[in-house]
């Protein structure tokens, strides 16, 4: 091979070798760029990475400076000696100085003189120690020279480089402080006063023991110790009950147990044991004691030693129990006197009333009379004292029913006035008019009190007058209050009199009591009876010239009208021919009263002296009636009673009336208990018996009689006026009759009010008039007029008129018919009387 | 200018003409290179203009139609070493599109310094497309051989029409479309 083939293919060679380089060159500049690019890259998301994060970090930052300056806690940081670096504006504020003020200044520039040297220890302490974060609490003082407390929390931060500096967040607890300070104080009050009160009560003699809700004694004060005989703590961890209780008060302290544990006091009296064994009374006042959390834990007893007082309320029981049984034995005492003297004056009156239907010459109905007065005045000593005992007892029976007070009123004076016909004083009655309606009370007392009244004026007025005014004090729908005076123009009564007028058995002086007479116990059973009524009797004098005795009653108005009756229409009425009567009666005297009325009266009758005489007679004949006496020989009253109830014959089913002389309600009680329909007390008047005759024996032929009732005309009230005046048809004719002389004259009256249009006049003209319409039967006018008085005021004059006249128009019409029903009472009373 | 167009020039020349021709002009063009390239070195672009003169003179041959000629001898040296700009994309209208969008900007990874010349292109409304070529070495007909070496690299039948912009050469107008 030539040279030059040699040299070109080695030139061949070489050129593909730098081809080669050139490529593996341009390779490698491809690779270096993209390495290039992708550190371009990175460098470029580093860049944005560092940008996202600082201006977090700032966003941070800002938060943070926020959260410290607007922080109500105070903030600061110090170095490891205790200047300050930083303090929040809260800070600055409280401390009083300026942020200058305050950076590069020490801590304890900021501290009370007095705190220094401690709060140096502290900072010191903390500073050396390897406590990272502590609680502290001290006081600042202010640039103003306040003090304030703060509670501190400081952390401790230690640099990379070793400096140490304290972060702090610090809050104002000057209040809490103060709080704190007066506890504590109020604690120490607390405890000086407990142990004052303490020593007060362990000198009063007053033992206090303290026990755990099981009883458990925890602590004993001296004096309890000495009230039993212990000493020290012998008695602590000691169950109370099992040491100090005496078994019949088991009950009794588990009752105060239970009431501790709720939380509640108690004082109680109780033995408890000594020592000794021997018991001692005390008084004990328990309290249960908390604990902190408020949960009873046990309690404390106060102990005071009531032995001798016991004893002394023993012999006092005793001595008591002794007074009442003497007491009771002059009850006994008095009411069987009452029935002693009663049974044969009940004779004496009895016989004197005979006697004087027997011929007497003039001297002997003298005699008679007198016999018959001092025997009614003996009647009425012994009834003052059987009221006054009764009182006493509480046995007196106050009844509640609808009565006239009018009419008593008027019959009591018209009375006085009949039985001082010869004598020079006046007896004048005055009652408020505007009393149109019944009243609810007991008008047998209201009468007694007011019969002793009068009969005490008049016995002390020998010239002047006596009167009784019975008025209204006030009044609203359902009730009234009356007053009741009683004034007269007698001797008068002293001041020093008047104080003891109403004290049992005293009478101004000695020389009343010689001049008057009596028993001094008419005030007295007066004041009683008054407040038995629910009143207070009253009594007001100038001496030697007038005495006024008042009462004020508070009374339930009735509708119901009270019942009239009429004595003679019953006495009338007695047709006693057909039937038989048995008395039963151990007493001679009263037994001939008895059977010498039923002669007179032509009443068949039987007698028997005892209950079993009675029950055996009771077996053989027929009764319509018995009178039994309650305390006889042999058999008593209430048991042949029962006997004659529990036979199978006709008399088990008839009336029993009970004869006694004791008024007392418990033998009435009783008397009613054994059977017996109804009750006599002895000594009675002949009209009083023959009343409950008629009331029992009339019973039966009473429907025989209601057939033969007046028929009231069907276009009245009829039924009203039926249940109102009964059979008593004399009453309706009377009422009826009335209605038709008033009537005209009041119509024009209310005319006149209404025309001169006088509403205070038309108001009590109403009011008056109302109750007439029901009693004659036209109801329905009453209900106008009813209607129309609480609106009166507010009506017109055109609308009044117009009442008026329709009021005028229905009135009139009805005359005719009460015309006519007059009429026809009018003749049924003549054929009544015929017959 | 890039090395490589020198490198590819002269081996053209040696290849037509004899390395005789190659020695010729590198001494009658007295080149600051001294005519030693290498394909990765950068040199001054007016030393190519001087060699293609002296070898137009040389061989008589019009330094145009040597600059076509030497574009298609460009476009196959371009094909051997980088293949892979070629089979990225099916049709010329992409690849045309691609010299200036990513195959220059990926040659100015590697030679940041390098001078290109600017291909803006643009699609008209017919289907053809518009490519403006500017540059300061005046050398549209070497992109003009280029486009059509392309143009038969994918074996399309599209025509190239030339409107010369700027009179001096340095910005001159393709469009490319169908026959």
């Amino acid at each position: 091979m030539d040279k030059i083939s040699l040299l070109k293919k080695k030139l061949e060679r070489e050129k593909l070798a730098r081809k080669q380089a050139e490529s593996i060159l341009e390779h490698k500049a491809y690779e270096l760029f993209k390495a290039n690019e992708s550190l371009r890259e990175l460098n470029q998301n580093l860049e944005s990475e560092i940008a996202i994060r600082t201006k977090s970090l700032a966003v941070s930052e800002e938060q943070y400076r926020t959260v410290i300056e607007k922080a109500r806690d105070i903030i600061y940081r110090i170095d490891d000696e205790g200047y300050f670096l930083f303090i929040n504006k809260i800070g600055i504020k409280r401390f009083g100085y300026t942020e200058e003020e305050i950076i590069g200044r020490r801590y304890t520039e900021f501290i009370p003189e007095e705190d220094l040297e401690s709060e140096f220890k502290y900072y010191t302490e903390v500073r050396d120690s390897e406590i990272s974060t502590d609680y502290h609490e001290f006081r600042i003082v202010s640039k103003s020279g306040d003090v304030f407390w703060v509670g501190q929390n400081v952390n401790r931060i230690i640099y990379s480089e070793g400096t140490v500096y304290f972060t702090a967040v610090a809050r104002d607890i000057t209040q809490r402080k103060a709080t704190e300070l007066a506890l504590a104080e109020a604690k120490i009050e607390l405890q000086k006063s407990e142990i004052k009160y303490r020593s007060i009560i362990e000198n009063m003699e007053l033992g206090l023991l303290e026990v755990d809700n099981k009883g458990n004694i925890l602590r004993v004060y001296d004096r309890f110790n000495m009230m039993l005989g212990y000493k020290g703590d012998e008695l602590v961890g000691k169950n109370a009950n099992a040491v100090l209780l005496v078994e019949e008060f088991k009950q009794t302290i588990e009752i105060e147990y239970k009431k501790r544990l709720k939380g509640e006091s108690g004082v109680y009296e109780m033995k408890i044991k000594k020592k000794d064994g021997s018991e001692i009374w005390v008084i004990i006042s328990g309290a249960p004691f908390y604990n902190e959390k408020g949960v009873v834990i046990g309690s404390i007893g106060v102990h005071y030693d009531i032995t001798d007082r016991k004893e002394l309320q023993t012999q006092l029981e005793i001595a008591r129990s002794k007074a009442v049984k003497a007491q009771q034995a002059e009850k006994a005492f008095l009411a069987n006197m009452s029935h002693e003297i009663r049974t044969p004056l009940n004779a004496i009156i009895g016989m004197s009333h005979l006697l004087m239907d027997t011929q007497l010459d003039e001297e002997q109905t003298d005699f008679i009379d007198t016999l018959n007065n001092s025997a009614s005045i003996l009647k009425t000593l012994i009834s003052d004292i059987l009221d006054i005992s009764k009182i006493d007892a509480g046995s007196l029976e106050v009844q509640n029913k609808p009565f006239d007070i009018r009419t008593l009123g008027e019959k009591l004076v018209n009375t006085f006035k009949k039985q001082d016909q010869d004598g020079d004083v006046e007896f004048k009655y005055s009652c408020d008019p505007n009393i149109q309606f019944s009243l609810s009370s007991d008008p047998q007392l209201i009468n007694q009190v007011l019969i002793n009244l009068l009969g005490n004026a008049q016995k002390f007025t020998s010239s002047g007058s006596v009167e009784l005014n019975i008025h209204t004090v006030s009044q609203n729908l359902n009730s009234a209050i009356i007053r009741f005076q009683v004034k007269d123009t007698g001797i008068g009564i002293s001041e020093l009199e008047v104080n003891q007028i109403f004290q049992e058995f005293k009478q101004a002086n000695n020389e009343i009591r010689t001049k008057f007479g009596g028993s001094g116990l008419g005030l007295s059973i007066s004041y009683q009876l008054v407040k038995l009524l629910g009143g207070q009797l009253a009594v007001s004098s100038i001496q030697d010239k007038v005495s006024t005795f008042s009462f004020e009653l508070e009374m339930e108005k009735s509708e119901e009208l009270p019942r009239i009756k009429n004595k003679i229409s019953l006495l009338n009425s007695l047709n006693t021919e057909k039937n038989t009567i048995l008395i039963v009666e151990d007493n001679a005297m009263n037994l001939k009263y008895i059977t010498s009325l039923f002669r007179k009266w032509k009443i068949t009758h039987h007698v028997a002296y005892d209950g079993k005489e009675a029950f055996e007679l009771s077996q053989e004949n027929d009764y319509d009636l018995i009178f039994m006496d309650l305390q006889m020989p042999i058999m008593g009253g209430f048991e042949s009673t029962q006997l004659i109830r529990n036979s199978k014959n006709n008399n088990s089913k008839i009336p029993i009336i009970a004869l006694t002389a004791s008024t007392f309600l418990s033998k009435k009680r009783l008397a009613l208990k054994a059977g017996m329909t109804d009750f006599l007390s002895k000594p009675f008047t002949p009209d009083q018996l023959h009343e409950i005759i008629g009331k029992y024996l009339n019973s039966s032929e009473s429907k025989i009689v209601s057939e033969k009732d007046f028929a009231f005309s069907e276009y009245l009230d009829s039924e009203y006026l039926k249940d109102a005046y009964g059979n008593d048809s004399e009453y309706a004719l009377d009422m009826f009759e009335t209605y038709l002389e008033i009537i005209e004259d009041d119509i024009l009256l209310i005319k006149d009010s209404i025309s001169t249009n006088d509403l205070i006049n038309l108001k009590e003209q109403l009011h008056r008039i109302k109750p007439t319409f029901t009693l004659v039967g036209i109801s329905k006018v009453t209900k106008t007029i009813e209607t129309i008085e609480p609106i009166l005021d507010s009506l017109t004059k055109s609308k009044l008129d117009q009442w008026f006249s329709e009021f005028d128009t229905f009135t009139r019409s009805k005359t005719p018919l009460i015309i006519e029903e007059i009429k026809r009472l009018r003749l049924y009373k003549e054929g009544r009387n015929t017959s | 200018m890039k090395g490589i167009i020198f490198t590819e020039f002269l081996e053209m020349v040696e290849n037509k003409f004899g390395y005789e021709m190659v020695d010729t002009i590198i001494e009658e063009s007295e080149l600051p290179s001294n005519g030693i390239y290498t394909s990765i070195g950068t040199y001054h672009h007016s030393e190519v203009v001087r060699l293609l003169g002296n070898l137009s003179k040389r061989s008589g041959i019009d330094s145009q139609v040597l600059l076509k000629a030497f574009g298609e001898y460009l476009f196959n040296a371009f094909l051997k070493s980088y293949p892979q700009l070629f089979s990225a994309v099916d049709n010329p209208f992409d690849f045309l599109i691609s010299i200036d969008s990513h195959i220059h900007g990926e040659v100015l990874k590697l030679y940041p310094d390098a001078i290109l010349p600017k291909f803006d292109t643009s699609h008209l409304e017919d289907g053809s497309l518009e490519m403006t070529y500017r540059s300061e070495r005046k050398m549209a007909v070497l992109a003009e051989s280029l486009i059509e070496k392309s143009i038969a690299h994918y074996n399309t039948s599209h025509i190239i029409e030339k409107e010369i912009i700027s009179n001096d050469g340095s910005i001159v107008k393709f469009t490319i479309k169908e026959p």
